[in-house]
């Protein structure tokens, strides 16, 4: 995204006349402004401040006097305590899968793609413009115990009863990559775009075999797409709601899950204002250790 | 050389992995069987035809039609205007502001959606029309600030300055150089809005209990029954989604060879 800061309209000057102007057209922004503050700053501050209020088991009376206790009891009690461990290795699973599987492909694209090249992004695209939900639903059909994988298996032989791949958590894996793949390789495109080919080259003139390329010149050269890959798939997993519960096919309580069902089906507001919280909680603290990160990979470079 | 050919395998590997699914829902939706089952044994136009006369579907997917229709253009007003006034506008706040205004595409859907149903239900405005659309609106709105704030670095200044030194008004200003300019932009915009709102599901989902959208319609059908009528309806949507994505990249295409020409 390119910064609003300098963006040459200083070049204008900055005469009382031209001040005058600028603020008279901010009223187009009034607008958004409203929609976006009252649809969703104003319910998310509540959300946030409800977070810390307490309903007291049994009731829907919401009682506004602060507490940490939805906090506490997402942190001891054992079901939400394996919801989110179980919630958080999936997801990291799906980034590390996505890494391995996401650079030969970007690499690929950007290096050999030639006239391919907007094919296949478009292709990459379509997963994520048309949401989880389709390709989702396309791979029931692969996964389920008479689809194509254990059919295919068991007329080979390999297998006499059908594997269970829906409803569980490895299921539930090849459902979060194949939705949010694309994340992941279409950042490492766009740094890799960067990389000049001529340090391959030299690379390889200089004795390095294709191996020692890849760990020692394309991989750090793409680490920073890596990063950004790695958040977005991140994120996508950890809050996605449709994959789970479709793959999982209401058997394994994801994160995401957990919140519906407390605003949907047992009405706590409170408690699941805390749980999607602790969601963004840990968002911001990976968005926070990758600025880390990313400012020491700076330093090398 | 060994490492073309691994690279090459892994992606032809890993495009199958994501389009194979898509690719057999679209297969699927041609059977002439009761049941879903790959490959079929006979091909027909059944479930289609099932989609446009079922009453759940057909509403759901006018619905999906209304709403993307009445969203897109919304946004599309929206957006520009806040853009425009983000660019123009006094630099004092712009960036909490812009922040603020591409915050619903950043955050998570399911955070959200969260607080737009809790703040419906406190207004009694769950499963309306209307609470669908504000909500979808705020989704699709920061597409359009993002490509039309993106089309409208490359205004020229100078044109602007000579049509208003002419006498042109704001309104013939924005109307003969500002948007001929960033008609792409906006363009693209709309498409990502109206898209947006066409395939959103989680914020439906929250929101709505009767008022079925397609993809709404599509999640509950397949938690009732594997019916071949959601391979249908999903094909329907995939290549609606699929081809007005291909606008935005062929559009893409004719503004690079629109600014070679000139």
């Amino acid at each position: 995204m390119r910064s609003w800061d300098n963006d040459g309209f200083a070049t204008t000057g900055t005469s009382a006349r031209a001040v005058i102007e600028r603020a008279q057209t901010s009223w187009l922004l009034v607008p958004g402004v409203v929609l976006v503050a009252s649809v969703f700053l104003a319910p998310f501050l509540l959300l946030f401040a409800m977070s810390f209020w307490s309903q007291p088991e049994g009731t829907l009376l919401v009682d506004p006097s602060p507490t940490l206790g939805n906090y506490q009891r997402i942190f001891s009690d054992g079901f939400y305590l394996r919801g989110l461990m179980r919630t958080l290795w999936l997801s990291v699973a799906t980034v590390l899968i996505s890494l391995i599987l996401g650079f030969p492909v970007a690499y690929w694209i950007v290096r050999r793609a030639r006239r391919l090249r907007r094919l296949v992004t478009a292709l990459m695209l379509l997963p994520i413009v048309c949401g989880a939900l389709l390709p989702t639903l396309g791979l029931v059909n692969l996964l389920s115990p008479l689809g194509i994988i254990n059919g295919s298996l068991r007329s080979l032989g390999v297998i006499d009863r059908a594997i269970p791949l829906l409803g569980t958590q490895f299921g539930i894996l090849i459902g979060l990559v194949q939705a949010f793949l694309p994340l992941m390789v279409l950042p490492l495109v766009a740094v890799l775009d960067q990389v000049p080919r001529s340090l391959e080259d030299a690379a390889m003139s200089l004795g390095a075999r294709p191996a020692q390329v890849w760990r020692r010149v394309v991989v750090p050269l793409a680490a920073r797409g890596a990063l950004a890959g790695s958040v977005l798939v991140f994120c996508a997993a950890l809050t996605s709601f449709v994959t789970p519960q479709i793959l999982g096919q209401g058997k394994i309580a994801t994160f995401a899950a957990m919140t519906w069902q407390q605003a949907s089906l047992v009405l706590d507001w409170p408690f699941a204002a805390s749980l999607a919280m602790v969601m963004l909680m840990l968002i911001g603290a990976l968005g926070v250790s990758v600025a880390v990160l990313r400012r020491s990979l700076g330093q090398r470079l | 050389m060994k490492l073309p050919s691994l690279t090459l395998i892994a992606t032809l590997f890993i495009l199958v992995f994501l389009t194979a699914p898509l690719f057999i829902l679209i297969v699927q939706s041609f059977t002439a069987e009761a049941h879903l089952r790959f490959p079929p044994e006979s091909f027909g136009t059944r479930w289609y035809g099932y989609i446009f006369q079922s009453e759940p579907w057909r509403e759901a997917g006018l619905r999906s039609l209304l709403v993307a229709g009445i969203v897109a253009p919304g946004a599309l007003v929206i957006g520009t205007m806040a853009a425009l006034g983000l660019d123009r506008g006094p630099g004092f706040g712009r960036n909490g502001l812009y922040a603020l205004l591409i915050a619903p595409m950043v955050l998570p859907h399911l955070v959200l959606a969260l607080g737009m149903l809790h703040v419906a239900l406190s207004m009694g405005l769950e499963d309306t029309l209307l609470a669908i659309v504000l909500g979808h609106l705020t989704i699709a709105v920061p597409y359009v600030v993002v490509t039309v704030g993106a089309s409208l670095q490359s205004v020229d200044r100078m044109q602007e300055e000579a049509a208003r030194s002419l006498g042109a008004n704001d309104w013939n200003v924005f109307r003969h150089v500002i948007f001929p300019a960033i008609r792409p932009g906006v363009l693209g915009g709309a498409i990502f809005a109206f898209i947006a709102s066409f395939d959103e599901f989680i914020v439906t989902f929250f929101l709505a209990t009767f008022q079925n959208t397609l993809p709404l319609q599509i999640f509950s059908t397949l938690s009732f029954q594997v019916e071949p009528s959601i391979a249908a309806a999903s094909t329907l949507v995939l290549v609606g989604t699929a081809l007005l994505t291909a606008l935005i990249l062929t559009q893409g295409q004719v503004v690079a060879s629109g600014k070679i020409v000139k």
